[in-house]
């Protein structure tokens, strides 16, 4: 069993880091959620345990979301702030190039459903369809179609935000 | 044969058809241009989303082991466990609250500042504060700098101080601050950047202290306040240290923006991560407002931005 569980953690751990960041938007929080779901693996071994975690990191990406809109709350009342140092130094080109890249893929992203959003994403990570089916209460029928859809419109998405985006460049 | 369902191609390239299912298809495909042109541009959609959502990814980073997970769910108490301690805790709290409250109301209106403590010569590492001569140590304000969660590394500035005696400690971390204040000279020989004194003071005199209320995190409880007379004139330099409930000290330094950055910079990692980007900070004027503490850097930015936002309305 514990080798099991090693294997499984191996196998997974950075699927679900990136399952979470793709959810909660920050790499160091992903991966504290992330140990979080293996300490709870650790503590309950459910028989299947690979849907177990991707329903958890889920769960936690959820609360996540709302402690996050709770704090918004609190930056909502924020006034424009001149002052602000630079916490991430930018000056590199390459680091904006993947910043700019990935900005218009989370943006590309967000034009999706949250089904479909929710579907892409654990099927990135890995899952099986009759894994994606269980945890997002479709059926296993219609995980091809929802994926269908989604690949198109992300794609769609993040072509319709580039070119925008190089137009707004040239002009 | 009609044309195969976008949707079961989809399921196709991703291995999700019974081999049965699979040998139908495949027999098609190759008989049918249409299809095979289909599952072709799917093909390609789905190597530029998963293309796409590969630019998503964080950093890799080394996991923690599993043993250091079990570990860490070993050490954990169960939360009924939990539940429990911190009722009795809070209930605790609270009459020890209460009875402090009913005391209070028959004694004088200000309790008396706690002490007072020169500061010179700081040095970031505790073993080059022995400057010549002195023979006991302070301990200013310990700051917890962060470069991603679970790097934080805790770092304690010890100072020079003169015999006892001739100043009574500010914080010495192993013995309650005196209950008395008194006032001292600057020392001559301290550092020119940090001359001063660190004077630890309860929270209801921190604003007589400092002219104004303090900087803090608004409904998290103090756990402590030093201040320390700015050297350019002005208000002072204020450290206002706090516990999350979490557990995590978070510190809230505000000051003359010269003093907070030497402080900082004095500090050991000098408010510094490993790539020496600067701590989380805001800048107003000649006054500069940080947070410190165990929090990944997006919480302590939002902490900064809360506390300016809470000045500005006082």
């Amino acid at each position: 069993m514990a080798d099991e569980l090693e294997e499984l953690y191996q196998s997974t751990y950075t699927a679900v880091v990136r399952y979470l960041y793709r959810k909660v938007w920050d790499a160091d929080r992903a991966e504290d959620l992330a140990q979080e779901v293996f300490v709870r693996l650790l503590a309950h071994r459910p028989e299947k345990p690979r849907a177990w975690i991707f329903a958890v990191a889920a769960n936690l990406a959820r609360d996540e979301a709302r402690a996050a809109i709770r704090r918004r709350r609190h930056l909502v009342l924020m006034q424009s702030e001149p002052g602000v140092l630079p916490s991430r130094p930018r000056d590199a080109e390459e680091l904006v190039e993947n910043d700019e890249q990935s900005e218009q893929v989370k943006v590309a992203l967000a034009t999706l459903s949250p089904r479909d959003q929710e579907v892409l994403l654990l099927w990135d990570a890995g899952m099986s369809y009759p894994e994606i089916a269980e945890q997002s209460g479709l059926a296993v029928g219609a995980i091809g179609t929802t994926l269908a859809r989604a690949r198109r419109r992300l794609v769609e998405a993040h072509e319709r935000q580039h070119n925008h985006e190089a137009d707004v460049a040239h002009s | 044969m009609s044309h195969i369902l976008e949707e079961e191609l989809h399921a196709y390239l991703d291995q999700a058809l019974s081999r049965s299912r699979c040998v139908v298809i495949e027999s098609h495909l190759a008989s049918c241009g249409f299809c095979s042109s289909q599952r072709d541009a799917i093909a390609a959609l789905r190597d530029q989303t998963t293309l796409l959502l590969g630019a998503l990814a964080p950093a890799r980073r080394i996991p923690v082991s599993l043993e250091e997970l079990e570990r860490r769910r070993l050490v954990r108490k169960p939360r009924r466990q939990r539940t429990r301690l911190a009722l009795w805790a809070a209930s605790l709290v609270g009459a020890l609250g209460l009875g402090y409250g009913l005391r209070s109301v028959g004694s004088a209106p200000h309790a008396p500042e706690v002490a007072l403590a020169p500061v010179g010569n700081v040095t970031a590492e505790p073993q080059a504060a022995d400057a010549p001569g002195s023979n006991a140590r302070s301990v200013i304000p310990a700051t917890t700098r962060v470069n991603h969660r679970g790097a934080a590394r805790p770092v304690a500035i010890a100072v020079p101080v003169p015999a006892p005696g001739d100043f009574p400690l500010a914080h010495d971390g192993s013995a309650p601050p005196s209950a008395e204040s008194s006032t001292s000279a600057l020392p001559t020989d301290a550092d020119p950047g940090l001359q001063g004194f660190w004077r630890t003071v309860p929270w209801d005199k921190a604003q007589d202290v400092a002219g104004k209320a303090p900087a803090r995190i608004e409904g998290v409880p103090v756990e402590e306040v030093q201040v320390q007379p700015s050297r350019v004139g002005g208000s002072p330099m204020m450290v206002v240290a706090q516990r999350l409930s979490s557990g995590e000290v978070i510190q809230t330094i505000e000051g003359p923006t010269a003093d907070v950055s030497q402080l900082l910079s004095r500090r050991g990692d000098g408010g510094l991560d490993s790539a020496g980007r600067p701590a989380e900070a805001m800048q107003r004027g000649d006054r500069m407002l940080v947070v410190t503490g165990e929090l990944p850097s997006d919480s302590l930015r939002a902490m900064v931005r809360r506390v300016n936002a809470a000045m500005r309305v006082r």
